[in-house]
């Protein structure tokens, strides 16, 4: 029996230690099923004996080989030979640093230092087979209320949650700031541009706490009761635009000159604010028209996708909204780097403003934007106040976007204060940080790269 | 001019109309937050009107009276599956969510009506709403005051009287009367017992450490016990008159009359202030809303943070955010100089410029991790152990505190000042250093006398930059040393004045703790909006004089080029 009860580790003659456990079939029988096999040596084994608070066993062979064991890390800590022959038993003291081994009627006491056992690159990234569950999972659960808890440290869901958050965020924030700094760049006159960027700079010191805080209680609930509108919104917005920018082409020259070139981005603030006030009042007819009056009810009655208040949809626009100003002043500054006359050659030659910015001036500027974009990622990646309160902080593994997660950087946060100092999960906490720190560091060290080696191409030009 | 769609969208137009949009929409993203943000932040302090109507749900009629804070549609069929009688035909119905306060007797503060079945609405003058200690505010009428056990005065209609008026100004004076009191208990509890028990407690801590160092000359705890005594007979004085004070405010009592007829007491001592928006003028609704103003900024916070003040957060914030700059200024400045003027430019100088701007990339909750591993438990904890072995287990500096706080936090913010006073520095045009080099100044003279004062605006923008990004750090925070109630502030009139070991509260923190987890978190709402509002607009302020101190700069430059 191991501790908790749960399982049961059975030995043999060929110096194998299995664990079994039951768990349910298809048809919710019990079965009970063997998990996982330890092997060590080839020699008989003579006695097992369990750790009282961890999730790990000892063995001893008749040769006297001693083999230290866990089981949710499949590891085996040690293999020492320990006395000449083999021995009658052996017994763990209670806080696992100490064990008796009986031999012949005599006792001897060994000292152990086996401080982290539970830990190993199977136990925190591979899919781990859990006391009582139906087949392998990456689970994370670092604590629960009872002492023969097993402890489940997979670093997985925690990644994957992090890489979801960013995704979603990169995937509303790029095309954004992207677009917004070419247009500010190229297109728009340097007076506009003046107050244009400061502004939307200005925007990165919005503290995270404020985003998140307003993710959460303002922008969570508005789209639970608008999911159609915000749908409807995201198509609307930029259909709208488009018609609008043809009207005014056809908007004869006399009222047409009477707004500065460049001046056009000016012009769209009342048009996008329209059309969002527009999408969103028409949203309820739409959603009564094609989605029977709600459409997160139709959803998980017909496509089956369940819906959390706080999901991955909010964490995006709310992160979304903290990358585009990082992503927005690199991204405009290479492009406004980009030396004129490369510009006013292609214009000289006859092609079109936007044949210009697509073949030379992007081109030109493209490590720019490259190095841009990691270092949008990498503030992703790393953002901690706002996952922390748009997220609901479950760490499951799923790629829907209307349920929630959890990222390494709120899992620190949530955990770091009530971890033991010390324990195995403080040290997994660390690493959960350093893991974090590596990645930001892996790509903010390329960009940097790509920024200075740009910087040296066209500081001649 | 007429211009055909196939060549409109040749010339790629739809594109830059697009991108035009991206930047349109960016705007609205930010105004539109802010404004957000402002509206409702501002909103939380007017006095709203109190409405009174009966309500009718299912053929039952009940008179209900509050505040409505908001609106929504909802669609009938969810109100009829809750077994809410709705007429036919209808799709959708509106709701007001409604503060009716009252928490001791109704058992909540809001409760959701719908806006159809409210009738015979109005908003009688006399009317009041009293902002309690405890249980949240107060709707209703007056009925009558009470001195001790003796009637003082009553009444008995809605309408507004003369008579009523009259026991309305008696009430005033009455709550007058007990805050004026409450000031010399908060005196007495707070400054006089708090540095009573301060005393006490490091002549606790003194004994420990004599009797630690195995001294047994017993002339330094008699010292040391005599000290006692003198404390504790002037504890014993403060505290029979703080009795005689509690005797005093808790004198007065009104009944009031609740929205379902009840009638209720509440203790005088236990109201902060009372009034009848109903019967304010826009004046007097102005003054009222200064002093909410006055108050939320410079008060302590009530009722689990969600009522009351944020002045321990404003200057626990400000506390800290003073000892980053201090120590992050020299650190930065330093760098910086020794990278642009002395260092060999090469290898080395690019490595550590891609390690300092690597640093600015490191996601802040790896600093706060940094923080409580390296600063709070390696160093705090050795600090501790040789310095103060009398205190322990209990933990000085090996727990999180204000010193380790702004320690991380200066580590966090150095790349924003080294990156900022490398940019001035390199903005210095090279005539201006080679003319004082001619003269016979040495390089140090020059720097000093020369480039640092004509970079020195660089150097301010650097730190204006790095405080704002620390004021809205909040992640980092979390692990070394903020706490959503600190007793009392990092500076006070006890020996040693700044407490660097203690914890203290924090803007960001304070908006995340009661936004997220207060237990009554409708009721926070408008303060989390309030609080959120100072903060950015201190941000935003502090961002904006950078920028424009940045651009003055280059201005002023410019003209030095040539």
């Amino acid at each position: 029996m191991l501790l908790g009860g749960n399982a049961v580790l059975i030995a043999d003659d060929l110096g194998k230690v299995s664990q079994w456990f039951l768990i349910r079939d298809e048809d919710t029988d019990w079965k009970f099923t063997k998990i996982r096999e330890f092997s060590g040596g080839n020699a008989a084994i003579v006695d097992l004996t369990i750790e009282h608070r961890r999730k790990g066993f000892a063995s001893i062979d008749e040769l006297g080989t001693l083999r230290l064991f866990n089981t949710t890390a499949e590891r085996n800590a040690l293999t020492a030979t320990v006395i000449e022959g083999a021995a009658d038993s052996i017994s763990y003291a209670p806080r696992s640093n100490a064990m008796f081994i009986e031999k012949d009627g005599q006792l001897s006491l060994l000292e152990i230092h086996n401080e982290h056992p539970d830990v190993s690159w199977s136990a925190l990234w591979d899919k781990v087979w859990y006391e009582g569950y139906e087949e392998p999972e990456y689970i994370w659960q670092s604590s629960a209320a009872n002492n023969d808890f097993e402890p489940k440290y997979s670093l997985m869901p925690l990644a994957f949650g992090t890489l979801k958050a960013a995704f979603y965020a990169m995937l509303l924030g790029t095309p954004l700031a992207i677009c917004g700094a070419i247009y500010t760049a190229y297109f728009m006159i340097p007076a506009m541009r003046r107050k244009v960027k400061p502004f939307i700079e200005l925007m990165e010191a919005l503290p995270t706490v404020i985003l998140g805080f307003l993710a959460g209680l303002w922008l969570a609930p508005f789209m639970e009761n608008q999911l159609a509108g915000i749908f409807v919104t995201l198509l609307f917005v930029p259909i709208a635009i488009v018609v609008f920018g043809f009207a005014w082409a056809q908007v004869p020259n006399k009222y047409r000159f009477m707004i500065p070139e460049g001046w056009d981005a000016a012009l769209l603030l009342p048009v996008v604010i329209l059309a969002t006030l527009f999408s969103l009042s028409v949203s309820d007819g739409i959603e009564t028209l094609l989605f029977g009056g709600d459409m997160r009810l139709w959803m998980s009655n017909e496509l089956d996708i369940s819906y959390d208040q706080r999901n991955a949809l909010v964490v995006g626009i709310a992160m979304g909204f903290a990358v585009i100003p990082t992503i927005f002043s690199i991204t405009e500054d290479a492009i406004f780097a980009v030396p004129k006359h490369l510009s006013y050659g292609s214009l000289a030659l006859g092609a079109t403003p936007w044949q210009t910015l697509t073949r030379v001036v992007l081109p030109t500027a493209s490590p720019g934007i490259f190095s841009a974009l990691m270092i949008g990622m990498g503030r992703a990646v790393g953002e901690t106040m706002i996952v922390l309160m748009a997220t609901g902080n479950t760490p499951i593994m799923d790629m829907n976007i209307f349920e929630g997660m959890r990222t390494l950087a709120a899992n620190i946060a949530v955990e770091v204060p009530e971890s033991e100092v010390g324990s195995t999960h403080y040290r997994i906490l660390f690493l959960a940080a350093f893991v974090l720190f590596m990645f930001t560091f892996v790509v903010n060290t390329l960009a940097e790269l790509v920024r200075q080696h740009l910087r040296k191409k066209y500081g001649s030009l | 001019m007429r211009v055909s769609f196939t060549e409109w969208t040749k010339s790629g137009s739809p594109w830059v109309w697009l991108n035009a949009g991206a930047v349109a929409i960016c705007v609205i993203m930010v105004v539109g937050l802010l404004s957000l943000i402002a509206v409702r932040g501002l909103g939380h302090f007017w006095p709203a009107d109190i409405q009174q109507a009966t309500y009718s749900l299912n053929g039952e009629k009940s008179r209900v009276i509050g505040e409505i804070v908001e609106s929504e549609q909802v669609p009938a069929e969810q109100l009829r599956d809750a077994g809410v009688i709705v007429p036919e035909g209808t799709l959708m119905m509106r709701r007001d969510l409604m503060k009716i306060g009252n928490r001791d007797v109704t058992g909540t503060d809001f409760t959701w009506v719908l806006d159809d079945n409210l009738s015979d609405r109005s908003n009688p003058e006399m009317l009041f709403t009293a902002e309690r200690r405890e249980w949240g505010n107060f709707y209703g009428y007056l009925r009558a005051l009470k001195e001790g056990d003796k009637l003082v005065g009553q009444y008995d209609g809605y309408e507004k009287t003369p008579e009523y008026v009259a026991l309305w100004e008696s009430v005033k004076a009455s709550i007058e009367r007990a805050l004026i009191i409450r000031k010399d208990i908060y005196q007495i509890e707070k400054h006089e017992i708090g540095s009573i028990n301060y005393e006490l407690e490091r002549l606790r801590l003194k004994q420990r450490a004599l009797e630690l160092k195995e001294i047994s000359d017993p002339a330094p705890y008699a010292e040391i016990e005599a000290r006692r005594k003198e404390l504790n007979t002037s504890y014993e004085g403060l505290q029979q008159s703080l009795i005689d004070l509690y005797t005093e405010i808790n004198r007065d009592t009104i009944i009031a009359e609740v929205s379902d007829g009840q009638q209720i007491d509440i203790a005088v001592a236990k109201i902060v202030r009372a009034f009848r928006p109903n019967d304010m003028s826009v004046g007097a609704k102005l003054i009222h809303y200064a002093e909410k103003i006055k108050e939320f900024v410079s008060d302590d916070p009530r009722e689990a943070n969600t009522e009351g003040g944020i002045f321990p957060a404003i200057f626990g914030t400000v506390m800290m955010v003073v000892l980053m700059s201090i120590l992050v200024t020299p650190f930065g400045v330093i760098a910086a100089v020794y990278l642009r003027e002395y260092a060999k430019q090469g290898f080395t100088t690019r490595l550590i410029r891609i390690a300092v701007n690597n640093l600015a990339g490191v996601p802040s909750i790896v600093y706060g991790v940094f923080g409580l591993g390296f600063f709070v438990y390696f160093l705090g904890g050795n600090i501790d152990r040789l310095f103060y072995p009398e205190a322990l287990p209990s933990p000085t500096f090996g727990t999180g505190g204000l010193m380790w706080a702004s320690i991380t936090l200066a580590l966090l913010t150095v790349p924003v000042v080294i990156v900022a006073t490398e940019e001035g520095l390199s903005r210095i045009p090279r005539a201006v250093r080679e003319g004082s080099l001619a003269l016979g100044a040495t390089k140090a003279e020059t720097l000093w006398k020369v480039v640092l004062p004509m970079a020195s605006p660089a150097m301010m923008t650097g730190v204006i930059l790095a405080i704002a990004r620390a004021a809205g750090e909040v992640a980092p925070l979390m692990l070394v040393g903020v706490v959503k109630l600190a007793p009392s502030l990092p500076l006070d009139a006890n020996y040693p004045f700044l407490h660097l070991d203690q914890k203290f509260m924090h803007l960001g923190f304070h908006i995340y703790d009661v936004g997220f987890q207060s237990p009554n978190v409708e009721a926070a709402r408008p303060l989390v909006y309030a609080t959120a509002l100072l903060l950015v607009a201190v941000i935003a302020l502090l961002n904006i004089s950078a920028v424009q101190i940045r651009n003055h700069l280059r201005e002023k430059y410019k003209s030095l080029e040539m």
